[in-house]
């Protein structure tokens, strides 16, 4: 590639001595830096703009920590599945952004994966929002897809309109598969998806 | 934009504070202003653009739960975000235990650790500048010193006279000369 005409054929020959030594300053550091990205790839801008539709995580957990206690109390004892607490600690280590599918159109999630613990368990933290309540005793899912076909339960939940926070934990090696999904939970068949990402 | 106009646009570090407020038009033009830079920073240390639009993803969840955090009395807004992208970053190679390695550059094909990270931060505090100017002086000082065309030749690519090119590449300059009074190369 070739390299930048000389300062002077850039800008022109009649500019005051003073002017064109700022100019020199301005030159010499475009120079001296690499060129940045030509654009931001659409799916950051929305993955981001997803981010700021929701209340700041601390504040959401705070608002909503009484309706999710009986949720995951009521969820842990049907199913043993899944941890939900409503501490401030967690300390997230990856982010993942989770695309809403054609059955979810309205729906966002986002997911905080927490540090390893010694057991080798995964802390995970679920924003999730654009769900409808559903009936007592129905829930919704999040699980590990590989190939397509469901492979492991993260846990269960439910929401209570708004935004929901849910904590969880899970023991699986995440290399192992390729999917984030969110189902409702049904009893027979495949249920469809709702929300989906890739396993980074 | 003037460069007064310039001179009173919300700081970096007013825009965070408002960001942890929970404020999301803040929120936005701190992305527009920082998003190429930190997805530049990205794909220079992971040198994988999959992985780099994750890092960046994962630097803006950073700054949208950890605004609160900021203490401007500590450092500049700029210098606040660079921190958290870097930790980002480094997270996201470490996910895959591999180490963050500049991809080398022309500029700094022979620098040692220190002053890959010189180069890392004046870059960021670069890029971070250019997002700042009016669209038509980004444009035309990118094509200038980044894409190998001649100002004939980014008239003809811009459909613009060659005066309006040399014109908007002086003001561009102009401006970053203000943005960038006090760094030196």
């Amino acid at each position: 590639m070739r390299e930048p005409p000389d300062l002077r054929d850039l800008v022109g020959e009649d500019l005051p001595p003073d002017e064109l030594e700022r100019l020199r300053r301005a030159d010499a550091l475009l120079r001296a830096v690499p060129a940045p990205p030509a654009e931001v790839p659409n799916s950051l801008t929305q993955s981001v703009s997803r981010l700021a539709e929701r209340p700041a995580a601390t504040q959401s957990r705070r608002r909503l920590a009484l309706a999710f206690a009986l949720a995951a109390v009521l969820a842990a004892a049907s199913f043993g599945l899944g941890r939900w607490t409503n501490g401030d600690d967690f300390e997230t280590r990856f982010t993942v952004a989770m695309q809403p599918t054609e059955n979810a159109h309205d729906a966002a999630a986002v997911i905080r994966v927490g540090e390893r613990d010694e057991a080798g368990n995964w802390e995970l933290e679920l924003d999730v929002s654009g769900l409808p309540e559903l009936p007592p005793g129905e829930y919704y899912d999040l699980w590990l897809a590989k190939d397509g076909e469901y492979a492991a339960t993260c846990g269960i939940f439910s929401v209570a309109g708004g935004e929901t926070t849910v904590q969880m934990n899970v023991s699986y090696r995440l290399a192992d598969y390729d999917a984030w999904v969110i189902t409702r939970r049904q009893a027979d068949g495949d249920p469809p998806w709702l929300l989906q990402a890739p396993v980074a | 934009m003037s460069l007064a106009a310039l001179a009173t646009a919300e700081t970096d570090a007013r825009l965070i504070e408002r960001v942890a407020g929970g404020d999301p038009d803040a929120f936005t033009e701190l992305y527009r202003r920082f998003a190429r830079p930190v997805l530049a920073m990205a794909v220079r240390q992971l040198g994988d653009a999959g992985r780099a639009e994750e890092a960046a993803q994962e630097t803006f969840a950073a700054v949208w739960r950890s605004a609160r955090s900021f203490r401007p009395e500590r450092g500049s807004g700029s210098a606040w975000l660079y921190a958290v992208a870097r930790h980002a970053i480094i997270d996201r190679a470490r996910q895959r235990r591999e180490p963050v390695v500049e991809v080398p550059e022309e500029a700094s094909a022979e620098a040692g650790p220190d002053e890959r990270a010189e180069l890392s931060w004046l870059t960021w505090r670069v890029h971070s500048a250019l997002e700042q100017l009016p669209e038509r002086e980004r444009i035309v000082l990118e094509l200038a010193y980044w894409s190998g065309l001649s100002q004939a030749e980014i008239a003809s690519y811009l459909d613009v006279p060659l005066g309006t090119v040399k014109t908007r590449t002086r003001t561009g300059l102009a401006r970053l000369a203000t943005l960038l009074d006090e760094v030196r190369v």
